[in-house]
């Protein structure tokens, strides 16, 4: 076990490197002239190229890379062309948001994809589970942002008209006006109130694409031997689905997590856009708007790094819940002796 | 669309094989049969009674007829396909899969929804009169039509230049489907050809095709995407590279894994014994058993490019105006949510829509393909 | 009282294909502490029968229909079910599952859940069934395993049923179905998967583990040969019903029906080393579709238009011999004539009285 995690997180580190070094690349290769953007017409070509010399943009590509590489490595992520900040600043300000963001999306709509996942394979063929099916398709095939908007629509816009009821979310930010003036726990309402429509964006089209894998997974552990075996014992229903099916039905859902991760990271993007979440997402689209670089490459590179950490994550839960990959064929477990004689 | 072909009984040119319909109908499948012709029926009146219009199409861009010509190359390419002879047993279980398939309900239901939008978007011009590009309101007369409300005349409302929303949606079909096709195809068919060699070949190719695959799939593909879009300049072209570009790993990955498993299999060392070259070996004998899986990622990857298109035109890295674009119909109308909600929201149905039919249709596949198998998950 | 009560179960089953009536009006009694053993093909519907004692038909399409009686210690477990069909009621069913009647299952690779060590399985065993927990638990797991034969139980109590070997994991299938100490011991082909040597061995495990306890043993087997070393009575099984049954010397040395006699000849052994085997010729029928008359008659050598025409009933061929096996400690007058009773259902075996047709 320790030398498949090993192996797995050694791999990982080229694969970042690797994904960095394309990156530069593709962003150095941009046709265009990066300074030309941000010097006004006023500005003599002695001092651009003096600029450009501090910069050490006029050196070969190659030359730039290494030290980019370097600087890189120690975690010096060079300064934001078009705010006047060490990139590291802004993108250690940004991250916290973000991960507030997904962190929540992704808790939630596992438990609610599992949850009704189970319930949908539990209740085969049912009106339930057709209806749930149904809705877990609509959702999965839905472009998050377009559910941002039409929750705003029903939330935020027309939220008085919600049968009367006034559930107001608000529609951008992560804090209201005058949220300092607000007592403890005034700032605690205004934030989860500001939280929920994003969220929500996020975790209901997620949930959709976990609920259907995670319903085919159970049918089909629902079929092995070792259920009807549990059965066969006596065990109450309810334990038998939980302890004996989910457990097992949820193995390769860990994976699940790993491919979905990305998609999680995209979606913020939208979603930090459509409501003016002050996020990763937020940062790198007005960066790559305002053809920051420094900053385009630094953002995409932390967004690589997630994925690449995230996918390590879940091969490693993986490798640790399924004991048949946590002890092997042989280790640590009994083997048949000749002296016993029996097999 | 084509006929029923495949099995390569019966004259090549038969009426059969031109009219859909006919088919069918000489087997007793009625509803079929019936349904088909009536479809040929119906667009041939169309296409008299708008001839018109069908003559007169105005230039609209580079972005359009490529979407166009698009459509019309997946109806040629069907056609083309439909005249393949399969061999005997393959004839036969591809029969039965086509019957386990048509069991289905839901996935027939989102099979006739992708016909729907693509006829939709092929006959966009035959089908409204109103012109889905920019169209200035200050035109004498035109003034009231701004933000007009879903009514009669126009049947889900105009936007903030007095264009007409379903028209909008029409035209945007194309640029959707369009995109997803082309992309798609790209990315299975570069994908499939590495994941064959990788698969097949093993050793360093292997090792390095496999290195590639990890670090594409590091990247989340939207943010690649829209750096890459963004740096360079937004033209169709460079959308479809991009996105194909994103998505070959995947395929690339499933392929990989199913030759290997065939590698080991007899078939193969018979192959090989008889002296077969390898990429013979590869192309002729192995990709066809692969491709079932390939089709269903495909079919599912064809809805996650439409979302991700939507997505880039929604930020403004789409197809640029006056191309219409369902994404950037959507942020259009994000500005005006407490005035004209239809603006948004249509172009947002007609997505999710062709995406559920998309997943309807893959689902159905990989169902139809093994009702057993667990599939292949979530992943594009 | 006889432990265990089937009168005219009929377990059937929706499939694509019709309704499969595996289990089509079975008869069979089970004593205390008896060993009887069900032989047949598969698609004899041993295995649906075996199913059904423990209510765990396939779902969707397995319903048992009215008219069944399932009796336990003298109790009827079948109740109403939906849309007329009986099924175990509540109360029934935890009598029964684990408890009064234990099942061990055919296939040992997945029979067990791969995810939990085996002493986590027999101690959920044991908690459900005795309320022991903790340190008792493990003690008694510990004593289970055991019992069943394995040395180092400790070692085995934790191992992941992947790291055992297909015998082991049936000792533990074993051992987890011995923690409720049931009464009835149901075992479904529970060698066939397993290595011809070691399929000697769990069956004397089998035997001896009744034997000590005093439970009853329903082996279900296609393999003469198992039930022959094993089981004191023997039932064969074809077309969802009952051909023969009767004690088990008698029946393998003077086989009545000529499923039976087919059966045994069809069975290599040491004396016949260089004749021909003699299978029965055809193929089992389709359970959606039994043959019209007597079932086993398409495959039947003796076959006559009688056979054809109708289906013959299940008899009593002769007197139970009072000089059979000595009558069990316990046991009453019904249950000693039950244990030595001979029975077929074959057009021949009734017209002749009791003795088959050569």
């Amino acid at each position: 076990m320790l030398s498949y995690a090993l192996r797995r997180i050694l791999y990982a580190i080229p694969l970042v490197l690797g994904v960095a070094t394309i990156l530069f690349f593709v962003l150095n290769l941009a046709p265009g002239d990066p300074l030309a953007l941000y010097m006004g017409p006023g500005v003599s070509p002695e001092a651009m190229e003096r600029i450009r010399q501090n910069l050490g943009l006029d050196q070969s590509l190659p030359v730039r890379y290494g030290r980019w590489l370097l600087a890189f490595l120690q975690g010096d992520f060079g300064y934001s062309l078009t705010r006047n900040q060490p990139v590291r600043d802004l993108i250690l300000g940004a991250l916290p948001p973000t991960l507030l963001l997904t962190g929540g999306a992704v808790a939630l709509a596992f438990l609610m994809g599992i949850a009704l996942g189970v319930v949908q394979a539990v209740r085969q063929y049912s009106a339930l589970d057709s209806l749930l099916s149904a809705l877990a398709l609509f959702f999965y095939s839905m472009p998050s942002f377009w559910l941002a908007i039409m929750l705003i629509l029903i939330f935020s816009v027309n939220a008085r008209n919600l049968w009367g009821w006034p559930v107001h979310f608000p529609p951008s930010g992560m804090t209201s006006a005058g949220h300092d003036l607000m007592g403890f726990w005034g700032q605690l309402k205004d934030r989860a109130a500001h939280l929920v429509l994003p969220t929500l964006s996020l975790t209901l089209v997620l949930a959709g694409g976990i609920a259907r894998y995670v319903r085919t997974s159970m049918l089909e552990v629902i079929r092995q031997d070792y259920v009807r075996t549990a059965r066969a014992k006596g065990l109450p229903e309810h334990r038998v689905i939980l302890t004996h099916a989910l457990r097992n039905a949820l193995i390769p859902v860990i994976t699940l997590f790993g491919i979905y991760f990305p998609f999680l990271l995209s979606g913020a993007v939208f979603i930090e856009h459509v409501f003016s979440w002050p996020g990763m997402g937020k940062l790198l689209v007005d960066a790559i708007l305002q053809r920051d670089y420094p900053v385009v490459l630094a953002g995409s590179f932390l967004f690589a790094v997630m994925v690449v950490v995230g996918n390590l994550l879940a091969d490693l839960l993986y490798g640790w819940v399924d004991p048949r990959i946590r002890y092997g064929r042989h280790p640590g477990g009994p083997r048949p002796t000749a002296r016993s004689g029996t097999a | 669309m084509a006929g029923y072909g495949g099995d390569g009984v019966g004259k090549r040119w038969s009426p059969g094989r031109l009219v859909p319909g006919l088919r069918p109908l000489r087997r007793g499948r009625w509803l079929e049969g019936g349904g088909g012709l009536l479809l040929w029926g119906l667009l041939l009146a169309l296409a008299v009674a708008r001839h018109d219009r069908l003559l007169a199409l105005p230039s609209r861009g580079l972005d359009h007829w490529l979407a166009a010509l698009t459509l019309v190359g997946v109806l040629v390419g069907l056609w083309v396909w439909s005249f393949r002879e399969g061999r005997r047993e393959e004839g036969e279980r591809r029969g039965r899969f086509w019957r386990r398939f048509r069991r289905n309900r839901l996935a027939v239901a989102g099979v006739g929804l992708i016909v729907l939008f693509y006829l939709a978007a092929l006959l966009a011009p035959l089908l409204t009169p109103f012109d889905p590009t920019y169209q200035p309101a200050f035109q004498a007369g035109e003034m009231e039509l701004r933000l007009a409300e879903p009514s009669g005349a126009h049947l889900m409302g105009t936007d903030q230049f007095s264009r007409d929303i379903l028209s909008r949606i029409l035209y945007g079909a194309r640029i959707s489907l369009s995109i997803g096709f082309l992309a798609v195809g790209i990315s299975v068919t570069l994908g499939t050809i590495l994941g064959a060699v990788a698969g097949y070949l093993g050793g360093i190719v292997d090792d390095l095709v496999m290195r590639l695959v990890d670090m594409f799939m590091a990247f989340p593909r939207v943010v690649l995407v829209i750096a890459v879009v963004a740096v360079f300049q937004p033209s169709i072209f460079l959308i479809i590279g991009v996105l194909a570009l994103t998505q070959w790993p995947f395929t690339a990955r499933i392929v990989r894994g199913e030759i290997l498993s065939l590698r080991e299999r007899e078939f193969t060392e018979a192959a090989r014994a008889l002296g077969f070259s390898r990429s013979r070996i590869i192309f002729r004998h192995l990709l066809p058993n692969v491709m079932a899986p390939v089709i269903v990622v495909a079919t599912l990857g064809i809805g996650h490019t439409i979302v991700l298109e939507a997505g880039l035109s929604f930020l403004g890295f789409g197809v640029q105006p006056p191309t219409p674009s369902w994404g950037s119909m959507v942020a259009d109308g994000r500005d005006y949510l407490l005035d004209a909600w239809w603006i948004a929201t249509f172009p947002g149905l007609a997505i999710v829509t062709v995406v559920l039919a998309f997943n309807l249709v893959g689902d159905g596949l990989r169902d139809a393909l093994d009702p057993r198998q667990r599939g292949q998950g979530g992943a594009p | 009282m006889s432990l265990l009560e089937i009168r005219s179960l009929r377990s059937w089953v929706n499939t694509p294909d019709g309704v499969a009536r595996a289990v089509d009006g079975v008869d069979l009694t089970v004593e205390s502490g008896e060993t009887v053993g069900v032989v047949g093909e598969s698609g004899s519907g041993k295995t649906l029968l075996a199913l059904s004692i423990v209510g765990l038909l396939p779902e969707p399409g397995g319903h048992i229909l009215p008219g069944s009686s399932l009796r336990f210690r003298g109790e009827e477990l079948l109740g109403d079910g939906e849309k007329g069909m009986r099924q175990i009621r509540g109360k029934g069913m935890r009598q029964i599952r684990g408890k009064g009647v234990a099942m061990v299952f055919q296939e040992p690779m997945t029979s067990l859940n791969p995810v939990l060590t085996a002493g986590a399985q027999i101690r959920e065993a044991l908690s459900l069934h005795r309320g022991m927990k903790g340190k008792v638990a493990q003690e008694q797991a510990t004593r289970l395993l055991k019992e069943v034969g394995l040395p180092d139980p400790e070692i085995h109590l934790e191992a992941y049923p992947h790291q055992l070997s297909g015998g082991m994991r049936q000792r533990v299938m074993l051992a987890m179905a011995l923690a409720g100490d049931p009464e009835l011991l149901v075992a479904d082909e529970p060698t066939t998967a397993l290595d011809p040597t070691i399929q000697a061995q769990i069956l004397a495990l089998l035997e001896g583990v009744c034997r000590r306890r005093g439970m009853s043993l329903l082996l279900i087997s296609h393999d003469l040969g198992a039930v022959a070393g094993v089981c004191r009575r023997v039932v064969v099984l074809y077309g969802g019903r009952v051909m023969e049954e009767g004690p088990t010397r008698e029946v393998l040395t003077r086989p009545l029906h000529p499923y039976t006699r087919g059966l045994l000849r069809s069975r290599p052994s040491m004396e016949s080393r260089d004749a021909l085997l003699e299978p029965i010729p055809g193929d089992v029928p389709e359970a959606t579709a039994w043959p019209r008359g007597c079932r086993f008659h398409p495959r039947c050598a003796h076959a006559w238009d009688q056979c054809r025409k109708g289906e013959p009933e299940l008899r009593d061929v002769e007197a139970p011999r009072e000089e059979g096996p000595p009558a069990e400690p316990g046991e009453g007058e019904v249950g000693a004539r039950e244990r030595r009773a001979r029975r077929a259902r074959c057009w021949l075996v009734a017209e002749e009285g009791g003795h088959g047709r050569e």
